[in-house]
């Protein structure tokens, strides 16, 4: 530990911290614009200056270390001047269209500048060249709004290992965006959306499909089926005002009947279907590797999160067959409903448009899919995330926090807990685990309160091993066998791990890999801004909601069974193979060769 | 080369990169501590085409300039921070008087602009609006509080980059607003750079240059065109002394001249006096008759150029302004001291009739501080008064024996030819001094019979303040000229001066005003040159006393009336003054400028107007064809009589050129002008 002086106030800190580190202990607050947690500073806004006592020049607080004895002054004038000139710099180049713009409120340069009151512009001169990309499904690149703070490239480069976004160009003429200018459609990028999820402006943002989806539900001809993604419900309300955590369901289920869904349904349904399908899957694949000893894909990979195809596809499509088949749950719902639903309610499929509401942008890409057409049929038509749920409530002019909490509709509502963690890292391979170890063994998964600890938490790769024992009759095979798991979370840990695979064999049976940090509940799409305490707390909360539930396991959702009774028949069976199931190959990592 | 060591903080040798303006230019290495002087007049040779030094910038481009009045400064990295520059890449480039220094800024400031890599805010953006600005302010669109802008965004950026290169990105600017706020201040209130260099300030670089802003490449074509009556109308729009400045001027239009990146400037000045030659009646200029203003009372002291120009402007606007001069005749220096081999009397006084005829009184004998003060005016019913009585008063020299007879001093000298018709002339006459007067005084004397005349200066040649061309003509007179001479002492017998002891100077460390410092060169002994009379012409002065009496007006520390120079205000609401008495000893044409601006200011303050209608550019319509090449005639100068013809006599040296001469020089003119606008208000 070392001593310095913050603002008068003498404290002590571990000697490795930056000097904002240090604020933020003692709660001082120095505002950022180019940092990104737990990632190297790159001093590149300028907006957290101080003056350190001694030295000639203003130091970023983000990037200097604190020495013994450092005076520290956060708001001098000279600091607060440099910060306001920065903000001002930055609103001099900006073209922000504020009364238009996607952030509204809650753009971080706007804030600033009313934080410092700044209110006319000291500055005036040429603007950013604006360039529009709308190349992609699921994101828009406005390049009139960027301040180049570089929280995208860092994101997209260090915590994604993607790499589409760059610093092009020099000096005044510097622009954020894919390689030699190109547009992101023309690039390997995985459409996670986690650039737009740190931009501090409306810079890049969710491409939306709000208007589509409103024309759908005014039209009487239309029959319009919502699902909602289990991570949803533990984020929305922060668009509201509350914690994150806050698990807002049956709020959220009230506002969608009343902006006009014909039907309020769950993503979680099918994720339960998912686990029945894909954990069937898994068993199959052992079987045939350790009995048939046919040379079968291991270890198989969960397929829920679409931003990890992308990248498998791109980068590593050597393990394209490792992927479960299983289609995503969002698609599975599509499939689903378009078939088994609308034969039960007499729509015609034609006549019936299924929208998501999903924590991700990749979901905007998953969904216009040539795989994602059975029958040329689009399992899934609309995409919102979940910050463009909350426009539409906002918009409806809905108080969404004096909503009753209200109940899914039957037969695609019901879930069970396990559907519910899908929503973390870590709960998609609990779930698996739940349902394959009972399967398996007859006996429920002998783990405290059903959760395998050590694949939970955040860290970004995370291992379990379970021995087998007990087996009922079917799966004696497995009796002993030690089967080996693995969990990561955000796709530069993805990346870390499979190049360790490629290199060293795999030791794993079953690997759960979510795009982006934290599993879907720091999706893309989520309310901002996404921080690690943030998503401690949304894990908490979707934890919460599993545990409060009677049924836990998705082999146990009556309304699962019911439909394999009904339509499917039996998991990895013959309609299940056309309607749930699918295929990815590779490609080119720029996609317009 | 490597330069002997001298004793400073910091040790070692230094390369630099000489560049610019510079004779010499290249890789040079020097001991740190080296003076910039030193630097560029010896090892750089000096400025190219002995034009003035202005500033050096040093350290590249995020270095920052030195101004002459620091040639003397060493070039060490403390020295040099301290004047907010750098040693950096050891980069010097050296600029001369025809460096913009707002323009200088703009270059280097958009030079770092494509350096910088664009990932910091203030270094990102912080330059390009620095940049913007100082477009703006180059356009002629820069407002005041600009300045204090690019001071505050420069010290921002400096304390705020993340690298080096923003943190020293400001430095050429923030150096150039702290040696030349004066620049900056000239571009944004008076749109006008001083340079010639900025195309949104500047017409044409000579009109430009012109303190009076006549439109030279106007009356230029237009003599070409063979319309020299339009052409000495449109050069008396702004300036009612053709004539005079035809034979007197010192033409910084020429200086500025484009044409020179060529091959040599226009001869404009020998052109104007082509044209003014052709007129036989002199023409009268438009004049807005006023009753009202015609009732006004304004009184001008001192009928010289400043005072005659401010009542020709005043009248052309209707008023009948009263001009009062002490001595018998107007004119000012020009009939009192100008002698009449360069200026001919009559020229003079046809401009000054046709002043008076358009409702100027000229009232002679009336001496300030004798006859009237200015409160007296005041109290007589003069609402305001011009003061412009110039610098009269000679400056002696004191040392031993200056009371001898035979001492006497320039002023008085030429005043007493001039006015009164004769002067004592000695045998041997020593001038001391590098002036006009000192060249006049002793051409002067030359005429008037002395066998031998010796001006004696106490710097270089190329450091004498006369006009090279003057110097010139009196050495071809006989004129002897002796320089790094100090006199040390009059030599007296009897009474009367029998000589002049003097030291040998040499040229030492640089001054303030940029030129070395003559200093005693003790390698050589002092000599006495024989002189029976001795001309001193070392400089003007203005007795306060006799001005002012007991009005509080402020003066400068040179001991001049402080005026501003925009409109003649002085510190007393009702007195405005300009000219040499202002100025201290300028020049014609900087006069006439003066009271041009004082008519205008006077005429706001009476009127609340400006009704300035001889202001603003008007298209001549002159022939010009912009695609075709410059034509090739190479500069011409006047003929002048043969040096036989001179002694004895002051008829007129320059003779004017033939028709097509003229027209041939005329033609130079590369109409800079051409399908321009002008932003300057001065214009
Ligand atoms: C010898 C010499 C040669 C020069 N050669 C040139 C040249 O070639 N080109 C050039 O451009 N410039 C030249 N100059 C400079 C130029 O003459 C002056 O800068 C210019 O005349 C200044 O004009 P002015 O109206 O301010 O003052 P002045 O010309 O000095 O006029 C002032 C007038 O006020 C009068 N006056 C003074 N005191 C009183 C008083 N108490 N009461 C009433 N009236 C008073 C004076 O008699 C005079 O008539 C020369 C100067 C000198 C001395
Ligand atoms: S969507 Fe993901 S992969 Fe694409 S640019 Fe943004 S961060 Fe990178
Ligand atoms: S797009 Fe957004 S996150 Fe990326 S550099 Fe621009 S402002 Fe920053
Ligand atoms: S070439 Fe003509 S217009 Fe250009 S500076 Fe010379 S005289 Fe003036």
């Amino acid at each position: 530990m070392i001593n310095i002086t913050i603002n008068s106030q003498a404290v002590q800190v571990p000697e490795d911290s930056t000097i904002l580190q240090a604020a933020r202990m003692i709660n001082v607050q120095i505002p950022t614009m180019c940092h990104i947690e737990k990632r190297d500073p790159i001093g590149a806004c300028r907006v957290c200056l101080v003056e350190v006592e001694g030295a000639k020049i203003l130091q970023a607080a983000c990037s200097t270390p604190v020495s013994e004895g450092m005076v520290i002054h956060t708001n001098s004038k000279k600091a607060r001047m440099a910060r306001r000139f920065v903000v001002e710099l930055l609103l001099s180049e900006h073209d922000g269209n504020c009364q238009t713009c996607d952030r509204g409120s809650d753009c971080e340069l706007r804030t600033l500048g009313e934080d410092m009151g700044i209110s006319d512009l000291a500055f005036e001169g040429e603007k950013i060249k604006p360039h529009m990309d709308e190349t992609t499904p699921a994101l828009i690149r406005d390049s009139a709004k960027c301040i180049k703070c570089r929280r995208c490239v860092t994101v997209c480069n260090e915590v994604q290992g993607v790499g589409a976004l760059y610093p092009q160009d020099r000096g005044f003429d510097v622009f954020i965006g894919p390689a030699f200018c190109r547009d992101l459609k023309d690039v390997a990028c995985v459409q996670c959306g986690q650039c737009a999820a740190v931009c501090p402006v409306g810079a890049i943002a969710e491409k939306s499909s709000t208007p589509a989806i409103w024309d759908a539900i005014e039209n009487p001809d239309i029959c319009v089926v919502v699902q909602t993604a289990p991570a949803i419900r533990a984020a929305l309300g922060e668009e509201f005002g509350y914690e994150p955590g806050t698990r807002v369901t049956g709020k959220m289920v009230a506002a969608l009947r009343r902006l006009g869904f014909d039907s309020v349904f769950d993503t979680n349904f099918t994720a339960d279907l998912t686990i029945m399908e894909e954990g069937t899957e898994l068993l199959t694949r052992l079987k045939k590797a350790l009995v048939d000893k046919e040379d079968v894909a291991l270890p198989m990979f969960t397929s829920c999160s679409p931003g990890w195809i992308n990248f498998a596809e791109f980068y590593f499509p050597q393990f394209l067959p490792n992927i479960s088949t299983c289609k995503s749950p969002q698609q599975m719902f599509g499939a689903v409903a378009k078939s088994y639903y609308a034969e039960k309610i007499g729509v015609d499929p034609k006549n019936m448009i299924v929208v998501s509401v999903m924590p991700c942008t990749a979901k905007k890409f998953e969904a216009q899919r040539p795989e994602m057409n059975a029958d040329g049929i689009q399992d899934v038509d609309y995409v919102l995330t979940t910050r463009e749920l909350a426009k539409m409530i906002k918009e409806a002019n809905l108080d969404f926090n004096s909503l009753p909490d209200e109940e899914m509709d039957a037969p695609l509502g019901l879930s069970s807990g396990a559907a519910d963690i899908f929503a973390n890292t870590g709960g998609v391979m609990e779930a698996a685990l739940r349902t394959a170890y009972e399967i398996v063994t007859g006996r429920e998964l002998p783990v405290e309160n059903l959760h395998v600890a050590p694949i939970t938490g955040l860290d970004g790769i995370k291992e379990a091993s379970l021995v087998i024992e007990g087996t009922v009759d079917d799966w004696k095979f497995l009796e002993g066998v030690e089967l080996k798991v693995a969990v990561s979370h955000g796709l530069g840990n993805t990346r870390r791990m499979l190049e360790y695979v490629k290199a060293n064999g795999c030791p794993y049976h079953f690997v759960e890999v979510m795009t982006c940090p934290g599993g879907c509940i720091g999706g893309g799409g989520q309310p901002r801004f996404t921080d690690d305490s943030v998503r401690l707390k949304r894990i908490a909360g979707i934890y919460a909601e599993d545990e409060g539930k009677k049924l836990r396991k998705s082999h146990e959702n009556p309304d699962v069974q019911k439909l394999y009774q009904d339509f499917l028949g039996a998991p990895l069976g013959e309609k299940s193979h056309h309607l749930l199931h699918t295929h990815y190959a590779p490609k080119s990592q720029t996609m317009s060769d | 080369m490597v330069r002997k060591h001298r004793d400073r903080k910091s040790k070692g040798t230094k390369v630099f990169a000489l560049a610019g303006a510079v004779r010499n230019t290249g890789l040079v290495e020097v001991p740190i501590g080296t003076h910039l002087g030193e630097l560029i007049y010896d090892i750089g040779g000096g400025i190219i085409n002995d034009k003035q030094f202005k500033a050096a910038q040093i350290g590249g481009p995020s270095g920052g300039c030195i101004p002459k009045q620091n040639l003397n400064v060493p070039l060490d990295y403390e020295t040099l921070a301290d004047l907010g520059a750098i040693m950096g890449s050891g980069g010097l480039i050296v600029m001369d008087e025809n460096t913009c220094m707002v323009d200088v800024a703009r270059f280097f400031i958009e030079f770092v602009q494509e350096e910088s890599c664009g990932k910091c805010v203030p270094c990102r953006t912080g330059t390009r609006r620095m940049l913007e600005i100082l477009e703006r302010i180059c356009a002629g669109q820069g407002e005041m509080e600009d300045i204090d802008r690019l001071e505050e965004l420069g010290n921002f950026i400096k304390t705020a980059s993340l690298c080096g290169l923003g943190q020293t990105a400001p430095n050429p600017i923030l150096s150039t607003i702290r040696h030349f706020r004066k620049e900056y201040e000239q571009h944004i209130i008076d749109k006008y750079c001083e340079a010639g260099v900025c195309a949104g300030l500047v017409r044409a670089p000579c009109l430009s240059a012109c303190p009076c802003g006549v439109d030279v490449p106007g009356f230029v074509s237009m003599v070409g065109d063979q319309r020299y009556a339009e052409a000495l109308k449109l050069h008396r729009e702004r300036n009612p002394f053709a004539s005079v400045c035809a034979r007197v001027c010192f033409h910084t239009c020429e200086d500025k001249c484009r044409r020179a990146q060529l091959d040599s400037p226009v001869s404009i000045r020998a052109v104007k006096r082509f044209m003014v030659d052709q007129e036989v009646m002199v023409q009268i200029p438009e004049v807005l008759e006023n009753d009202e203003n015609a009732k006004r009372k304004i009184a001008i002291v001192g009928a010289g150029p400043a005072g005659l120009s401010c009542a020709y402007f005043l009248a052309r606007l209707g008023y009948k302004p009263v001009v009062l001069e002490s001595e018998p005749r107007p004119g000012g220096m020009l009939v009192q001291a100008i002698p009449a081999y360069r200026l001919p009397r009559e020229e003079l006084a046809r401009e000054i009739r046709m002043i008076e005829s358009l409702g100027v009184t000229i009232e002679t004998g009336q001496m300030l501080g004798r006859d009237y003060t200015l409160e007296s005016l005041k109290d007589d019913g003069y609402e305001l008064i011009y003061l412009a009585i110039g610098a009269p008063l000679g400056v002696d020299l004191n040392i031993k024996g200056s009371d001898a007879d035979g001492v006497t001093e320039a002023m008085s000298f030429l005043r007493q030819y001039n006015i009164r018709g004769s002067v004592p002339v000695g045998k041997k006459v020593v001038v001391v001094g590098g002036g006009n007067a000192a060249i006049d005084a002793a051409r002067t004397a030359m005429r008037l019979g002395a066998e031998e005349v010796t001006v004696i200066y106490r710097r270089t040649r190329e450091q004498m303040p006369a006009y090279a061309e003057e110097i010139e003509e009196a050495l071809d007179e006989g004129v002897k000229l002796c320089t790094l001479l100090n006199p040390e002492e009059f030599v007296v017998k009897h009474g009367k001066v029998t000589g002049v002891l003097c030291h040998h100077m040499k040229l030492g460390e640089f001054d303030r005003s940029g030129r070395r410092r003559p200093q005693d060169d003790a390698e050589e002994t002092a000599e006495v040159i024989e002189a029976d009379q001795v001309i001193i012409a070392i400089g003007q002065a203005l007795n306060k006393d006799t001005t002012v009496g007991n009005l509080e007006v402020e003066f400068n520390d040179s001991g001049w009336v402080k005026a501003d120079p925009r409109s003649g205000a002085t510190s007393v609401p009702w007195l405005l003054a300009g000219g040499d008495v202002a100025t201290g000893p300028s020049s014609v044409a900087q006069a006439i400028g003066a009271g041009e601006c004082a008519a205008i200011e006077i005429d706001i303050r009476l009127t609340g107007e400006d009704h300035s209608f001889w202001r603003g550019y008007k298209d001549q319509g002159a022939t010009f064809d912009p695609d075709a090449e410059p034509l090739a005639y190479a500069r011409e100068k006047l003929p002048t009589i043969p040096l036989a013809r001179r002694r004895h006599n002051f008829s007129e040296v320059e003779q004017p050129w033939s028709e097509a001469a003229a027209l041939r020089q005329a033609r130079r003119c590369l109409r800079c002008d051409y399908g321009k606008q002008p932003t300057a208000s001065n214009e």
